[in-house]
Order: structure tokens, then C-alpha cells, then sequence
């Protein structure tokens, strides 16, 4: 999980243009939008399409995938549970 | 210095849309049409920020000068109110009473349709709803994306049994994430989600660029779900001639390197050309009605 972690970390980085940011500066409990790491709805397409894109996942309902974009820990814990590749 | 920006609010109220429902369907189109001469008297004098709006797009932008303008600004309050009885009619049901015209372009955008999710960005110009009942049975698979503020006045005539919604709405929330992950969920279905190119509440979120000849910013939202989304995108504009509307379908195309942000820009630039040219063609139907040019 630990790796599957800074994967996404990496990821997100490179995906967001977060040029200054290490995956040691995001924290991994924090939320993800409005306060902690502050990204907006624009950021939630990218990280929709990384899922896609790296682990072959596919928001399918949309009313539940907000909760698993809460922080990097649930987004990893949705991608250990639904990947595919 | 920055345009203020859309405050997602709009004018209008309850009472106003049912006083003129209930002229629809009593005494028909005309009577209601009549009936706008004196509301948009009212609304030229009680709304100063739309009228300021006008007046700087017909002084600024167009360059015409004082007296002409003032003509002008009572005259685009008129034909606002038209699209807004004509969408009314539609809502209620009068689609009989209008007839459509297609221009070049509706054969290929038919097909992309038919082959999957479709990405359509619209504008504040004519009257974008009026092609709902146009699509027949591809309405039903048509997501419309508005602001929360105007999806409740909807919401509140549909509760009251006053109109029909042959399409589907996305309703959408600055900072608010659900509405992003819906338009994901339908475009993976393969349905379609027409949007807005027109307008900004996310003041980090907008890109800068020159229209009619001065300076504006638009929102790069639209922009980027067409880049990355993988769909094909066009713009599509549903324009007022009379009782008769015209739509028109431009399929955006683009060379740069799918998904990047000379991608995002590249539609911007199609979308501005495009717009550009439907404000040449219909001056009147501007609807942006606050501060939009810097």
C-alpha cells in the first residue's frame, strides 16, 4: 500500500504540474480539495484520468466516487480494490 | 485591471416566469411577445449593470456611437426577452410553433452522435435550449452542465408541473467536485454534455485572450474536458431568426498533441474564432449581459 501511495503521490505531481512538491510534502491523510493539498474539480478530471489511464479504473458512479477522492490514502485504497492493470 | 466576472446570479423571478406562462398558454406567442415592450422598459431602467454591459458592448465593441446605442440597448433587452418567451414556449410544450433550420455540419455531428460521448460548448448567444426538442430522441442522452442558481429556478417550474425538460441537467457548484465526476460518468456512457465556453466563476481557472477585438477572459473548464476527454468537441449555436432557428454545428480540430494545454488552448482559439463570427452574423444576441470585456 506504502508503495502504491508515493506511486500515486508521483502521479498526481507530474499530472497537476505541482513542480515544486515532493511526495514527502503531500500528506497522505489530508484532504485533497478545498483545504489540504487545494485542488479543484479541474484537478479531480486529472486524477480521474490517471485511474483510468495507469490502473485501467473507471468511475462508473459518479455519486460514489467522491468519497474516495478524499485523500491520497483513499484514493489508494480504491485503486488496490478496483485495478486492473 | 479584471473584468468582475459572472456572479452567477441571474435576474428574473418566479412570478415573472409564470405571469408569462400563463400569457403562453392563454393567449398565445404574440400576445406575450407584446407584453415584453413594457417589462424590458422596466428592466433597462431597474438592471444598471446589464444596461452598462450593453452599452459598453455596443459603444466599445462595436463603436457605434450615443444615440444609436441607446436604441440598441432597449433593443437587445427586446430580443433577450424573445429567447426568453421562446424558450418558455418550449418548456411549455409549443414546439409547433417554430421552425428549424439546420445549417452545414448537422449530418457529420449526427454521426458523432451516433458513434458516442459528444462534447458540446454553447454560448450566451440566441437560445441553446430551443434545439432540445430538435434532437428528438437524442435528447434523452443529452446532459446539459448549468450553474446550480439557474438549475433551481428549473428545478422549482418542474416541481410546480409548469414545464417539461426533455434533456438532463448537470448542475454545477464552484469548488464542488460532483458535477466534474458526473460529466465523466455520462461521457464514458457514451452520452453527451453540452456546456457553456462563455463564462468564469473560478477566477484561477480562466484564460486570457483577445475577442471582438478586446480583451476577456474565458474559462479554461470547457476547454480542458474537451482536450482531455477524448471525445470529439463541437460548438454548437442555436440562433433566433424570427419564429425560425438556426443551429449550427463547428466540429473542433486540432493538431496539437491530445490532452495538453496547447490542446485546451487550441479549442479556446476555434471556439473565440467561431463565436466571433456568430456575433457578426446576430449582434443582437449577445446575452452575456454583465462586464465581460476587460
Amino acid at each position: 500500500m506504502e508503495l502504491l501511495i508515493e506511486q500515486l503521490k508521483q502521479q498526481m505531481i507530474e499530472a497537476l504540474n505541482l513542480e515544486e512538491m515532493t511526495p514527502a510534502d503531500i500528506d497522505t491523510d489530508a484532504p485533497l480539495f478545498g483545504e489540504g493539498l487545494g485542488l479543484d474539480s479541474i484537478d479531480a478530471l486529472e486524477i480521474i484520468l490517471i485511474l483510468e489511464r495507469e490502473y485501467g479504473i473507471k468511475l462508473t458512479n459518479a455519486s460514489e466516487a467522491k468519497s474516495h477522492f478524499k485523500s491520497v490514502r483513499t484514493l489508494a485504497e480504491f485503486v488496490q480494490q478496483n485495478r486492473t492493470k | 485591471m479584471s473584468a468582475e466576472g459572472w456572479d452567477a446570479k441571474s435576474r428574473g423571478n418566479a412570478l415573472g416566469y409564470r405571469v408569462f406562462g400563463f400569457f403562453l398558454h392563454c393567449f398565445g406567442l404574440n400576445f406575450a411577445y407584446a407584453n415584453l415592450t413594457y417589462v424590458v422598459l422596466y428592466f433597462v431602467l431597474a438592471a444598471p449593470k446589464q444596461r452598462a454591459a450593453v452599452w459598453d458592448y455596443y459603444r466599445r465593441t462595436w463603436h457605434y456611437g450615443r444615440l444609436k446605442s441607446i436604441w440598441l440597448v432597449y433593443l437587445h433587452f427586446y430580443r433577450f426577452g424573445q429567447c426568453l418567451v421562446d424558450k418558455m414556449a418550449m418548456l411549455h410544450g409549443l414546439t409547433d410553433k417554430f421552425t428549424f433550420v439546420k445549417e452545414d455540419g448537422y449530418d457529420e455531428f449526427l454521426q458523432s452522435l451516433d458513434a458516442g460521448g459528444v462534447l458540446m460548448i454553447g454560448a450566451h448567444i440566441g437560445a441553446w435550449e430551443m434545439g432540445s426538442p430538435f434532437f428528438g430522441d437524442y435528447a434523452g442522452r443529452l446532459h446539459i452542465v448549468m450553474f446550480d442558481v439557474e438549475y433551481q429556478k428549473i428545478k422549482e417550474a418542474m416541481h410546480r408541473g409548469e414545464v417539461q425538460v426533455p434533456y438532463h441537467i448537470i448542475p454545477v457548484n464552484d469548488g464542488e467536485l460532483d458535477s466534474i465526476f458526473r460529466i465523466s460518468e455520462v461521457l464514458q456512457e457514451k452520452h453527451y454534455v453540452c456546456m457553456q465556453g462563455d463564462r468564469y466563476v473560478n477566477d484561477a481557472r480562466r484564460e486570457h485572450i483577445t475577442f471582438m477585438g478586446r480583451e476577456a477572459d474565458f474559462p479554461q473548464g470547457p476547454f480542458i474536458v474537451g482536450a482531455k476527454m477524448r471525445v470529439p468537441v463541437y460548438f454548437y449555436f442555436s440562433m433566433r431568426e424570427g419564429k425560425q432557428y438556426r443551429f449550427y454545428f463547428y466540429k473542433a480540430q486540432s493538431n496539437e498533441r491530445v490532452g495538453s494545454k496547447a490542446h485546451q488552448s487550441d479549442l479556446l482559439r476555434q471556439y473565440a474564432m467561431v463565436l466571433e463570427e456568430m456575433l457578426h452574423r446576430y449582434p443582437q444576441q449577445w446575452f452575456n449581459l454583465y462586464q465581460f470585456w476587460q
